[in-house]
């Protein structure tokens, strides 16, 4: 292994190496139908589990506060609407950063850390109660008709049934785990997996409500009390510290509005989800505030409808003696049970109710890790957490000591929680509620601190002797901060454990962030010695100093440099320049989250271009360095090749996919790009130094000297009839694509493609049989734009 | 406990109530104001402006 660089201990701006920094992290554009999709994910999961918690805490009223809840919401994304049409890279911790300083904002994103550490449980244990409670019921059903044997029936001494809180916390245990695997290999997000989700669940949504005013036509409904105070009885659980004081002896006269105050408080996680709203606004098209607009409306909407009506519909439908004893931890399917029609039809829908709660939930366990892990590496990047959390994953590059906590937290609450879903339910209110009162807060304190435009405001604002006074603003924050301060009192478990847990992660980032500083200091130092940093928005070939037709070369680890090595030694530096890049890939979370140039260069970047630089001194050769964040790798690999004009774009081989794999990934992206775009040759070295080579873009294929022979017999064959003479190879060749074409858009699709798995089938074990005479050859010179290699157009 | 809380209970009920009453307006204003953004035509943004300097 070479040794790094040793650099003298003063350096003069002529030894430094030059790197330019983009600091414009490279997305892939999502419409405002997606972006909703992805905040409706986490947001509408909350339909599986609020109506049941509220209601066992304040009465058969919780309907309407569940419904009351779902309007305010509107208002809270209002107040995410407007922190967004500020800060594109929004969210709780820049806006309450800018607002109230660092402090503050450390406390912020430690109750939003607690949020997004619930999110995971409460998700994975209420899918677990609805898997649960179909199994059961099932076995009811099943017995009810004597097929379960009598075996079977006298060990379980009468009916079979689960424990189900057990198993919902053995089937979120397993989920977690599930996706801790996935987000440690690093998974790419998915707006496209969001969209399926949200298509599927307004399926099921469609029929519940259309069948839910059947049922109501049909047999009648039960009577919503009213959100009165003397309509509200509260458990003893839902008084919190108040159990047993004055103030619970005489509960209906005593507490009047109060009463209502504190029902609200037990309703406000149904609106849990909206900082997803900030995450996402990034990646929104243009015209951004118009689309988010758009995006806000339609998850207020869905998830007004989905989330409030069908809380109404529970206690109008399912019957009070079983509604709560029995499905309170999975009220859509008690629904489901208690429709009209059928009980086959109503089991099989139960089952599409629990397939779909499957999805959405665990796909909130998902968005839970990665959210969490984006904003502790946001965190650990301003040196708040100590470096060791960001050290990347030496197979898969990501921050899996990040991702390690969050799942162990996690799991640890899953387990301490016993499948209760009511004490998750009533401890993930407290992130809930003060992530959005200190972003109200910040809100308004930013109406009179930031002079600057905003491109919306919570409405309405009135002008009083030259001052405006955000009365909307200051509206939402009363109302949330009363909310959360009633929810200290009465949430007894949320208070202890939500204040317990703030209060660590803030200690921790605070001695971290001591620590951090002397340390990070000195790095700075020797960083700026030995590197020069160039902050550049975008990535220009002018602002890198190559010329067209150069070679960018993918690094990620610096132990493994193997194809940088590969291209020094192939490459003529006199004759087409070599970029050595490396992305800094932003998760989900951390995206919404502004880089500065510092935060983007690390030390592992440090490092890893040390050893990039050492590499190239050692064969004589000057490289130019860059680094580009971004969403996803593969966008920033083509989008960095498309602006410098690169001919050719080489990584090593990756642990996760191979070749062909990598090389369908970046095709597929290239594929996504708007014009203008060129096309590349992208090649992957591997540990041995062979090579296999792709074309990236619209190419000539390669032909088989079978299939050229057959054009030619063709060609003498057809030049033989009258007046066609003067076909050429390429008239054939035209011709046939054209009958191809026509055909596989007609008719013949089908034994077209399975012509062609024969085909390929045959081919993958061509390859696995025959490894070396597939790969291009090796000692192919990569060659300028110019000069285009032989087989490509 | 009962008694920090019998202090507060009248100051939080006055900023629920208050918070609320300006809710009942916030709330039909935001909904109409983005409601009606859903049918206007995919045309350049206004307020591009503002969100430049930020960005």
């Amino acid at each position: 292994m070479d040794s790094p660089i040793q650099h003298p201990a003063s350096t003069t701006n002529a030894d430094r190496v030059r790197i330019v920094v983009a600091t414009s992290v490279m997305l892939t554009f999502i419409s405002y139908w997606r972006a909703a999709a992805i905040v409706l994910n986490d947001l509408g999961s909350s339909a599986f589990y609020a109506g049941g918690i509220a209601e066992q805490a304040i009465g058969k009223s919780a309907p309407w506060f569940i419904l009351g809840v779902m309007l305010f919401s509107f208002t809270v994304r209002a107040v995410y609407v407007e922190s967004c049409s500020m800060f594109v890279r929004g969210g709780v911790y820049r806006v309450v950063k800018e607002a109230l300083g660092g402090t503050l904002a450390k406390i912020s994103v430690s109750c939003l850390m607690f949020d997004y550490i619930l999110t995971g449980p409460i998700s994975g244990v209420s899918a677990g109660q609805y898997i649960a409670g179909l199994i059961n019921d099932i076995f009811v059903t099943l017995d009810a008709h004597g097929w379960i044997p009598r075996a079977i029936h006298s060990m379980f001494h009468g009916t079979p049934q689960v424990p189900v809180n057990a198993t919902s916390v053995v089937f979120a245990l397993l989920v977690t785990i599930y996706f801790w695997w996935q987000n440690t290999k690093g998974i790419e997000e998915s707006s496209e997996k969001a969209l399926r989700v949200m298509q599927i669940t307004t399926v099921m949504a469609v029929i519940l409500l259309g069948w839910s005013v059947i049922t109501l036509l049909k047999q009648g409904y039960q009577h919503v009390p009213l959100p009165l105070p003397q309509n509200l009885k509260f458990s003893p659980e839902s008084l919190g510290f108040l159990h047993g004081t004055n103030f619970a002896a005489n509960l209906a006269q005593k507490f009047g509005i109060l009463g209502i105050l504190i029902a609200f408080g037990h309703s406000v996680l149904a609106m849990s989800g909206e900082e997803s709203l900030a995450q996402v606004n990034r990646e929104l098209a243009h015209p951004k505030l118009k689309y988010l607009k758009r995006a806000a409306i339609i998850i207020a909407i869905y998830s007004f409808i989905f989330t409030g009506i069908t809380s109404l519909l529970f206690v109008m439908i399912i019957p009070d003696s079983v509604r709560v004893p029995v499905y309170k931890d999975n009220l859509i399917s008690g629904l489901a049970m208690y429709l009209w029609g059928p009980q086959i039809l109503k089991l099989l829908f139960r089952g599409f109710v629990v397939v779909v709660g499957f999805l959405i939930l665990s796909g909130a366990v998902n968005t839970a890790i990665i959210g969490s892990n984006g904003v502790l590496n946001r965190i650990s990047e301003d040196g708040v957490l100590p470096d060791w959390f960001r050290q990347p994953h030496k197979r898969f590059g990501t921050s899996y000591r990040i991702i390690n906590m969050v799942v162990l937290l996690q799991l640890g609450t899953i387990l301490l929680s016993g499948g209760d879903v009511y004490k998750l339910g009533e401890a993930y209110a407290f992130g809930v509620i003060w992530s959005f009162t200190f972003n109200s807060l910040s809100m308004l304190i930013l109406r009179f601190k930031y002079k600057g435009e905003r491109g919306w405001k919570v409405p309405p604002n009135i002008t009083i002797a030259g001052r405006e006074i955000p009365l909307g603003l200051a509206s939402v924050f009363m109302v949330l901060f009363a909310t959360a301060i009633v929810n200290l009192f009465t949430k007894s478990v949320a208070t202890v454990a939500g204040l317990s847990f703030a209060a660590g992660f803030f200690l921790v980032f605070t001695i971290s962030e001591r620590a951090n500083r002397k340390k990070h200091a000195l790095t700075q130092k020797q960083m700026k010695e030995h590197f020069q940093l160039t902050q550049s928005e975008t990535v220009e070939r002018s602002g890198v100093g190559v010329h067209p037709g150069n070679v960018l070369v993918t690094v990620r680890d610096y132990n493994t440099l193997t194809q940088l090595k590969w291209v020094l030694e192939k490459t003529d530096t006199e004759q087409q320049d070599i970029v050595v890049m490396s992305a800094r890939v932003s998760q989900f979370g951390s995206a919404a989250y502004d880089l500065a140039t510092e935060q983007i260069f690390t030390e592992y970047e440090q490092q890893l271009f040390t050893k990039a630089v050492s590499v190239a001194e050692s064969f004589g050769k000057h490289i130019s360095l860059l680094v580009v964040p971004a969403r996803d790798v593969w966008s920033a690999i083509v989008q960095t090749a498309i602006n410098l004009e690169s001919a050719a774009v080489v990584s090593g081989l990756s642990s996760k996919m191979s070749g062909a794999e990598q090389a369908f990934e970046l095709g597929k992206t290239w594929e996504a790009m708007p014009e203008p775009k060129r096309q590349f040759v992208f090649q992957v070295v591997r540990p041995d130094q062979s090579v296999d080579t792709y074309r990236i873009g619209p190419h000539t294929p390669t032909m088989k000297t079978e299939d050229v022979h057959l054009v030619h017999r063709l060609w003498l064959n057809i030049t033989r009839e009258t007046g066609l003479d003067a076909v050429h190879h390429h008239d054939i060749l035209t011709e046939a694509l054209t009958r191809f074409a026509r055909d596989y858009a007609g008719h013949d699709r089908e034994s077209i493609l399975k012509e062609l798995r024969r085909i390929t089938s045959r081919h993958i074990g061509h390859h696995e049989s025959k490894r070396e005479s597939v790969v291009v050859d090796e000692h192919t010179q990569i060659k300028d734009d110019g000069d285009i290699p032989p087989g490509s157009q | 406990m009962e008694t920090v809380f019998s202090l507060l209970s009248p100051l939080l009920t006055l900023l629920f109530v208050i918070g609320m009453a300006g809710c009942v307006i916030v709330i039909p204003l935001v909904a109409f104001k983005l409601f009606r953004v859903l049918f206007e035509d995919d045309s350049e943004d206004e307020t591009g402006k503002a969100l430049a300097s930020r960005n």
